[in-house]
């Protein structure tokens, strides 16, 4: 592995959110979704199906429930030999409730309404090297502090409907709302006496809305099929950055401030799910998910896979099971490119639920992991290997009344 | 996708959900399609409105009619009352001609209606009808009336699924709910139907003379043309689609008259 020389402030720009909007399953939501690895397109007959299908909420069999879903949630990331000849890391642990929902069943419609935090992390580091000798300019301490805070969030209404006995329709429309902020200082300590410091803050606020439209149908006893399609559609997203830097060699500081209305492009969403249910203590199913981005070049389209089962060892107790791709939209690193991350994970998801008459509890974990490229140099198209290790565990609970 | 669409809308019904019930759910479905607890609930939540009842109407004070008809009830429930339900009949004191059916087995029948009936059958007719009801469930079915378990799993469920006191405080305006249901409008027609099937092979098969289920409709023909008895007009199917539901029954089932027992009707109901 080779060393990549430091040059000064490397370590500024590139940084991104933990909770990246380059992956689209950062968080598997609802408890039986979940441990069954997100292959639940087909399924969806509970109050997560407002979003993972809402034509399934026409399947739920319970007349009205609420069903809700709480995660530790972990993240590691490496970047390797990133600085000198020592690796950077970057963790993130966040205790997150992050799902709730109801679901109200009617003579010939089921509507839902539900709350979703799709995507969240918090990571706080403190971190202090010495001894740098590899670097451009020797350096005696470098110390960083970041703080960094992502978290999208999802409400609204879902409506369903059968068509006839085979087949469903329904329909979400989300109020997205995403915040990100990042607090992060820089101090650099040259063995020649001199230094350089930068702080800077940024905060991006979106809002938005994602409607998603679904489809179920089940052409023979046992099969069903489901098909989703979504956008998240921005509305505003106001980006406010500050910067206070002192380069080496200089005896100022110099401050600027960028305000920017630029919306990131959101790709159009296509889900298509398969569940095969050969008796009632056996499912196993499957996804296959699309994200396009239309003619946009900093972005690839992206396919990702997941396959999950259930087995009831009897009629109050489940296992569940999965695996899942969680492949980034972002290119690979180029030499003219700059500051891209490029990490595919790939994970396996495990759950238990107790059920009893008018409820089930689930206890579940997801772990995931990938290796991959990043280019983390202000500047530079340098590349560091990353190696990124998520770890989840879950509790949630199906209340019927 | 399009293909698989139109597949799908112009396909045949055909019913096909029952294969995305899991274990748990079939459980709970299998035999009775209730569980313990409901009937736990359906018994505590008619004790409650049989007593909310009696608090508007008093018992009619004639123990040997009470007793008569709590004995002649209790004789046919244990033949086609639900085995799980102890079942409770009584007369209250209102010239209403109707009958209620609580939840749980607590069967009201109104003064004004027993003085219309002239013969046990009819009464064994009322009081199969009323049974029919509870064991059907209607009014614990349109109110939506389910158990609450004691387990652990629920209560866990319930404090992380965001269960709340408001939800057990709408349990207990269904109490209210059901008076409106009883006393202003009346189960479906269809339940009415149903309810008057099952009180007609409850006749015939205790031996009753089925003939007397029509005489009865036909006594309440003329109060509902006498403007009485405005529930059972605005609840019940018409008096002619019913009396035609007992004919058939008598063509499909020839046989000989069954019994009314009118004399002993007479020495209780009407001393």
């Amino acid at each position: 592995m080779r060393t990549l020389k430091l040059a000064p402030l490397c370590l500024l720009a590139a940084i991104s959110a933990h909770a990246d909007m380059e992956h689209q399953k950062n968080t598997l939501i609802g408890g039986r979704a979940a441990t069954m690895g997100g292959a639940y397109t087909a399924i969806s007959d509970d109050a997560s199906g407002a979003f993972h299908n809402p034509a399934g909420l026409a399947w739920a069999t319970t007349s009205s429930f609420s069903g809700s879903a709480n995660a530790y949630s972990t993240s590691n990331t490496v970047y390797d030999k990133a600085i000198d000849n020592q690796d950077w890391r970057r963790d993130s642990a966040n205790l997150k409730p992050n799902f709730f929902g109801v679901v109200q069943k009617f003579k010939k419609s089921t509507f839902a309404f539900s709350y979703a935090l799709t995507d969240s992390k918090v990571e706080h580091q403190d971190q202090i090297w010495q001894g740098l000798t590899g670097t451009v300019d020797p350096i005696d301490v470098y110390v960083l502090n970041l703080h960094t805070e992502d978290n999208t969030y999802l409400v609204g209404p879902s409506w369903s409907t059968k068509l006839n006995d085979k087949t469903s329709i329904g329909a979400s429309l989300f109020y997205h709302y995403r915040v990100y902020r990042r607090a992060q200082s820089q101090l650099l300590q040259y063995t020649d006496g001199d230094d350089e410091a930068s702080y800077n803050n940024l905060t991006k606020k979106e809002k938005g809305l994602r409607p998603k439209i679904g489809f179920m149908f089940s052409p023979k006893d046992k099969w069903s099929f489901g098909a989703t399609l979504a956008k998240t559609e921005l509305v505003t997203a106001l980006t406010d950055a500050q910067e206070n830097e002192k380069a080496k060699g200089a005896s100022v500081y110099s401050f600027a401030q960028v305000k920017s209305g630029r919306k990131r492009r959101t790709p159009v969403e296509l889900e298509t799910g398969v569940a095969y249910f050969p008796n009632a203590f056996m499912l196993v199913s499957a996804n296959l998910d699309y994200a396009y981005f239309a003619d946009d070049s900093t972005h690839d389209d992206v396919i990702n896979l997941s396959l999950g089962a259930e087995w009831f060892l009897s009629e109050k107790h489940a296992f569940r099971g999965g695996l899942f791709t969680n492949r980034t939209n972002i290119p690979e690193p180029t030499r003219s490119s700059r500051a891209r991350e490029h990490i595919d994970l790939y994970g396996l998801t495990a759950g238990y639920t107790m059920y009893s008459q008018q409820s089930s509890v689930t206890f579940g974990t997801i772990a995931s992991r990938g290796e991959g490229k990043a280019q983390i140099y202000t500047g530079s198209g340098a590349e560091a290997d990353v190696t990124r290790t998520t770890l989840d565990f879950l509790i949630s609970a199906d209340y019927g009344f | 996708m399009i293909t698989l669409l139109l597949a799908a809308l112009l396909g045949t019904a055909n019913a096909s959900e029952n294969f995305r019930m899991r274990a748990p759910k079939v459980a709970q479905l299998r035999g009775v399609g209730y569980t313990p607890a409901d009937v736990k609930a359906e018994i505590e939540f008619g004790r409650g409105l049989a007593a909310r009842i009696l608090n508007t109407y008093p018992l009619v004070e004639n123990p040997q009619l009470q007793r008569y008809v709590a004995t002649l009830g209790a004789g046919l429930a244990a033949q086609v009352g639900r085995p799980e339900l102890t079942f409770h009949f009584a007369v209250i004191d209102t010239p209403d001609v109707n009958a209620y059916a609580c939840p749980g087995g607590y069967i009201l029948l109104t003064h004004g209606l027993v003085k219309l009936l002239s013969n046990e059958a009819e009464l064994v007719g009322v009081l199969a009808h009323e049974i029919a009801h509870v064991n059907e469930r209607h009014v614990v079915k349109k109110l939506k009336l389910k158990g609450k378990s004691d387990s652990a799993v629920d209560g866990l469920g319930a404090m992380i699924g965001g269960a709340t006191a408001s939800f057990r405080v709408a349990i207990q305006t269904l109490n209210a709910q059901a008076m409106k249901l009883l006393f202003e409008e009346g189960l479906m027609s269809s339940e009415e139907t149903d309810a008057d099937k099952t009180a007609i092979r409850a006749m015939h098969a205790t031996g009753y003379d089925v003939a007397a289920w029509n005489t009865l409709l036909e006594k309440l023909r003329r109060n509902l043309e006498a403007g009485q008895a405005r529930v059972l007009a605005k609840t019940h199917p018409k008096v002619d689609d019913r009396v035609r539901l007992v004919r058939a029954f008598m063509k499909n089932n020839p046989g000989p008259a069954g019994r009314t027992n009118e004399q002993r009707f007479q020495r209780y109901a009407h001393p």
